[in-house]
């Protein structure tokens, strides 16, 4: 089918057009260049005066797996009505996940702490999610195999054979590390690990497993650096901890995530200040470094996180008193605890204030993902809000006048002038992203592209804009029309193909009859786990042919 | 049939899959991996049994269209049993959208005690292999663990097995009514802690105290086995990682209070040392529907569909209640992974989908015979820790067809109405 949307005007980074008035030509569902004059659309959508990016995605959400569940379970619905800004509470069920970001305009998720024994089951639930494209970021660093290797100076080929047969494994995208080395600590009853200390059973340091684990995604030729969730989260001060992971690669390519969370300083009478300045400044001045940033937004929500040890520190804070922490399978942990932020705290208003001092002060958009951390700094329902507090100054700062007053003090945001185009937000949503995970595809509205298309109306308010997309297009189907779906369709899961040494199954089959309560055998996740439904599609990308 | 290693077993929690299967003609013989579980389900043999309406053989189509019209004319469905793999547990979840049904897996409330105290106090949990390689002490509580499991030992307690307990034996603490079921070895040390089921919450009441150096009312303590609780309260505090271990089917009435005090219990331990909680849960598919259906509805399951909400009673959308009330007009009945859990007699409208058709001692409206996830037809089931699935495999040429491709059928059959949405 040839389908024409004519008129409307382009916003795609990728190819470097910047509101330009275009027609798009889709066939098959894919971008086409446009056809002879004799063609005939069987589909003509007029989209005058209509805003066109790419469909958006988001690079850093936890839409999937056993974690999301256990946030279900302590964080039932029938709290729903104490959610503001979302009908369906901060963690909703895979086919509200897929309705609300379609609705947005978005049209792939990736979850970035996939527990690599959990992969079969985390695919499976994200398979139910309608409309996106997904994928997963395997999480290591706190395994007791590479941590084994690290311990015995393994060499680095043997590394990147392990960190290549768990992409393999997993069917995953890309590799993240969380509190490197400290999740393995806390289940030997360390409580603390910063970068440099070493975890007491084996002797190894932090930077010792964030070197490891960059260069072997560097090495292997995995486009997405290193996913980086640094030591210290939540804990003021942390920013020296930062500004020292962001130079642990020795400018190997690595990406810090949920930035607001790892930028406080100590200062103050309450000993808690923003860091977003210094660290704004070290990410403009290094190329290797990128960020997404995990906004604060003010209401309930419930924290989760692979960070068993941070997230356990955190457990008197826990609104409502229910909490839940476990260690995970020799491979890591998770900790969820539900949060409420409050604009008339000074902390959680600082939080705030420090995620969009991060925003508007590194400079490179290509080097900023638009997240919330969904659902731990907030929904990713929030994202509209989000989008008019970056686009629009004087309701960022009427905002800003109306939380804790001695937090308004402590932030610099009301100097700050800085307003995001509409050319910055498909950047930071859309086009940035894709770039970073290696979508080359995806994200942008090139011909040979697939057909994700979104179309917005403009307005004065660039939260309504963006809550309610006109249209969107996956595959060249049309599945929303003023923000309601009209049509399903279930997107594919995209999955990076790394080469190894087989030999590397000689190690892992004696590691896993020795720690594990499975055999090696039984640990890949099969290609009908995610296809046998008959919806859900595998998508490879190969590393080698790529570089 | 072909000889098979390492094969996934679906039929309890523990979720082994290092069997080693032999073929023969009336089923599996197990060469390795044997428990009176596995050896009963692996070795049945293939079933030729026919979908049956209102008693007579019928065509698989004539069967399910049968069960789409009782469904269609139903206003209050309940679908039970639910004992299934993932995909059995996502059709079933669609078909109960779309008739507007209830659900509750068969274990009913007594699978429901983790979530209540979860929702009431969260918890701190461990997994199986983190307590295989670290656990120096294990409390067992209202089970002695393989009457749930019976390769616990074997594959989870065995100290010799332990990565991080560097030849130290673990230690295992079983409170409550049953002995051990297995004898010392040179790796893992038994202890029995006696008292009946009802003295159990006592038990583990007067051992929280005893930890938190609390007073005791002697008369509250004089049944109890004061003597050996004040020691293994102290050999608890001493330990480096813990384990706090109880089987959901030994809990008694209150079983959701007895494991909200345990989860709390293993919360604060942590304060000083590690300490992590297991449930003996998941036999009968019941993680697998939990999951599914968390992630499908947001909700563990005692569920109904209503309009596009979903409404979540737990302690009132009980099957058993639901039929002996009349409050439902059709009982649909799925799986039963090993034939020892099977619907009574109902008297509304029934469709049963089962493995075990001939074990069925009445008549449904419809009667679907269905594979075994496992061994008919491949899937995935969800271990008791919930971590863990299994790739589960079809190991024969079987005529039985998986629920899931019952229930969509159904489905499918059912009269036209507007959209549906999962
Ligand atoms: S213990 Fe359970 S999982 Fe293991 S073989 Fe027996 S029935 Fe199967
Ligand atoms: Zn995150």
């Amino acid at each position: 089918m040839l389908t024409l949307l004519r008129g409307g005007t382009v916003y795609d980074p990728v190819q470097g057009i910047n509101g330009e008035v275009r027609d798009i030509w889709v066939r098959d569902g894919r971008i086409i260049d446009a056809p002879g004059a004799d063609a005939e659309p069987q589909q003509t959508y007029e989209l005058r005066g209509k805003i066109v990016m790419a469909g958006g995605i988001d690079m850093h959400t936890h839409v999937g797996g056993g974690k999301v569940n256990i946030a279900r379970t302590l964080l039932p619905p029938e709290l729903r009505a104490e959610v503001e800004d979302s009908l369906r509470g901060p963690v909703p069920t895979a086919w509200e996940t897929g309705l609300e970001y379609a609705r947005m305009g978005y049209t792939a998720v990736f979850e970035p702490a996939l527990l690599p024994v959990n992969a079969r089951l985390a695919h499976q639930e994200m398979g139910d999610i309608p409309i996106m494209d997904k994928g997963g970021f395997a999480m290591l660093g706190n395994d007791d195999f590479l941590l084994k290797l690290l311990a015995a100076d393994a060499p680095q080929a043997q590394i990147n054979d392990y960190v290549s047969w768990i992409l393999q494994a997993t069917r995953c995208m890309a590799i993240k590390v969380v509190n490197p080395g400290g999740i393995n600590a806390f289940k030997f009853n360390q409580r603390k690990m910063d970068l440099d200390e070493t975890n007491p059973y084996y002797g190894v340091t932090g930077r010792r497993v964030l070197e490891t684990l960059s260069t072997a995604v560097q090495e292997l030729g995995v486009p997405k650096p290193l996913h980086v969730h640094t030591c210290n989260l939540g804990v003021p001060g942390n920013v020296e901890t930062t500004l020292a992971t962001m130079g642990a690669t020795g400018g190997v390519p690595v990406h810090l995530t949920h930035l607001q969370f790892h930028s406080y300083g100590t200062e103050g009478d309450m000993g808690f200040s923003s860091a977003a300045a210094p660290i704004a400044e070290y990410i403009n001045g290094h190329d290797n470094v990128s960020v997404d940033v995990g906004q604060v937004m003010f209401g309930q929500t419930c924290t989760i996180s692979a960070d068993a040890m941070l997230q356990y520190a955190a457990h008197p804070h826990a609104n409502p008193k229910r909490w839940l922490a476990a260690d995970l399978e020799c491979e890591a942990g998770c900790g969820v605890v539900p949060f409420k932020y409050r604009d008339k705290s000074f902390v959680n208003a600082l939080q705030w204030a420090i995620g969009l001092e991060l925003f508007l002060g590194v400079n490179d958009p290509w080097r900023v993902v638009l997240t919330t951390d969904h659902p731990n700094g907030a929904s990713f329902t929030s994202y509209p809000h989000l989008i008019r507090l970056l686009m629009d100054r004087s309701f960022r700062n009427d905002r800003l006048s109306s939380v804790h007053a001695e937090a308004q003090a402590a932030t610099h945001l009301a100097s700050m002038e800085r307003e995001y185009d509409l050319y910055e937000i498909a950047v930071i949503t859309r086009s940035g992203p894709a770039r970073l995970l290696g979508l080359t595809e995806r994200g942008n509205l090139a011909p040979g592209s697939a057909a994700d298309i979104a179309v917005y109306t403009p307005g004065d308010d660039w939260e309504a804009v963006f809550r309610d997309a006109s249209l969107v297009f996956k595959d060249g189907t049309l599945v929303v029309r003023d923000g309601k779906l009209v049509d399903i369709s279930w997107g594919v899961t995209h999955w990076m193909q790394t080469e190894h040494d087989a030999g590397i199954e000689t190690s892992l089959d004696e590691h896993f009859r020795s720690h594990y309560a499975m055999g090696l055998a039984n640990y890949p996740v099969r290609d009908d786990d995610i296809e046998g439904d008959g919806r859900g599609k595998l998508v490879a990308y190969s590393c080698r042919r790529e570089r | 049939m072909d000889n098979a290693r390492n094969v996934p077993c679906p039929f309890c929690g523990l979720g082994c899959d290092d069997l080693a299967l032999r073929a023969s003609d009336s089923g599996f013989a197990i060469e390795h991996g044997a428990c009176v579980r596995s050896r009963a389900g692996f070795g049945q043999p293939p079933s030729s049994a026919k979908a049956r309406v209102n008693g007579a053989e019928a065509s698989l189509d004539a069967a399910v269209s049968q069960a789409a019209g009782l469904l269609g004319e139903a206003r209050e469905p309940l679908l039970t049993g639910l004992a299934t793999d993932v995909a059995g547990s996502r059709a079933a979840l669609r078909l109960a959208q779309r008739t507007q049904a209830s659900m509750d897996h068969l274990h009913g409330i007594g699978g429901f005690q983790g979530v209540l105290a979860m929702q009431s106090s969260g918890g701190m949990s461990t997994t199986m292999s983190e307590l295989r390689n670290r656990a120096e002490l294990v409390l067992l509580v209202g089970t002695n663990g393989v009457d749930v499991m019976p390769r616990l030992t074997e594959r989870v307690l065995e100290g010799s097995q332990a990565a991080f307990l560097d030849g130290k034996p673990r230690e295992v603490v079983v409170i409550g009514p049953q002995a051990p079921d297995a004898s010392d070895s040179e790796q893992l040390h038994w202890q029995h802690i006696d008292c009946p089921v009802y003295d159990v919450p006592y038990a583990i009441g007067a051992l929280r105290c005893l930890l938190e150096e609390r007073d005791l009312d002697d008369a509250a303590t004089s049944d109890l086995p004061m003597t050996a609780l004040a020691e293994l309260a102290s050999r608890m505090r001493e330990v480096d990682y813990g384990a706090v271990v109880w089987g959901p089917a030994g809990l008694g009435a209150h079983g959701d209070l007895l494991v909200e005090a345990l989860q709390t219990l293993v919360q604060s331990l942590n304060a000083e040392k590690r300490w992590g909680g297991l449930a003996l849960a998941g036999n009968e598919s019941a993680t697998t529907f939990e999951e599914v259906c968390l992630w499908s509805t947001g909700y563990p399951g005692r569920i109904r569909f209503r309009g596009d909400d979903v409404i979540y009673e737990p302690r009132l959308i009980d099957a058993g209640r639901l039929l002996s009330s009349g409050t439902t007009d059709c009982m649909v009945w799925i799986g039963g992974m090993e034939g020892d859990h099977l619907p009574g007699k109902a008297e509304v409208p029934s469709i049963v989908l089962t493995p075990y058709p001939e074990r069925l001692d009445w008549q449904p409206d419809v009667l679907i015979p269905i594979g075994v996830p496992g061994l008919d037809h491949a899937g995935t089931s969800v271990r008791s820790d919930h971590v863990v699935s299994l790739p589960l495999r079809s190991l024969r040429d079987s005529q039985q067809p998986a629920a899931a491709d019952v229930l969509d059928r159904i489905l499918a059959g059912l009269p036209a109405r507007e959209t549906s949405s999962c």
